[in-house]
């Protein structure tokens, strides 16, 4: 299960905030087609893997996206 | 170890420019060896046996809790079980990360 950490991923240092790039930012990550999306999908079917690598992938590569939301959400 | 690098020099980047502060130079150091972190993560997963990638991974996450520790010290929790108060409940303390931070830029 998992811990929230309370530091951004990556550095970001906004001069001129722009709301419509950060919009479009945000837009990459929720909707039908966003990385939320595809989160949740990698988590759940983690569950239906067949070998210790798949498994860990998923989960890995699942929880790392959930890093992302906040340092998209500085954006704005 | 400079993780994030900067590819264009021409255009200051976060990631390159002064820090401001001593807290956004810990807070950068974290923020590297998380990624290194996770990136010899990703790569052990399909590379278990690699003495390499192993001893870097727990060379990286050693520099990386001590960062933790050094930083939680001087500048409050990072999780909520590393709140160790008996006075007040530092976790609440601002700025959270997606806000301007004190001593930034921002």
């Amino acid at each position: 299960m998992w811990e929230y950490q309370k530091h951004l991923q990556y550095p970001i240092n906004i001069k001129t905030p722009n709301p419509k790039l950060a919009s479009f930012i945000v837009s990459q990550y929720g909707g039908p087609h966003g990385e939320a999306g595809a989160a949740m999908r990698y988590l759940s079917q983690r569950f239906s893997m067949p070998n210790e690598v798949t498994k860990a992938t998923l989960t890995d590569i699942g929880t790392e996206v959930s890093v992302m939301l906040p340092a998209a959400f500085s954006t704005v | 170890m400079e993780i994030i690098s900067n590819n264009y020099p021409i255009y200051p980047s976060p990631s390159t420019a002064a820090s401001s502060s001593e807290k956004m130079r810990m807070q950068k150091q974290l923020q590297s060896y998380c990624f290194a972190a996770f990136d010899l993560n990703l790569y052990l997963n399909t590379h278990p046996t690699d003495k390499r990638a192993l001893s870097m991974h727990s060379d990286v996450v050693k520099k990386l809790n001590d960062t933790k520790a050094a930083y939680q010290k001087m500048y409050g929790p990072l999780t909520a079980n590393d709140s160790l108060d008996d006075n007040e409940w530092r976790w609440l303390d601002d700025p959270w990360p997606w806000e301007p931070q004190q001593g930034g830029t921002n």
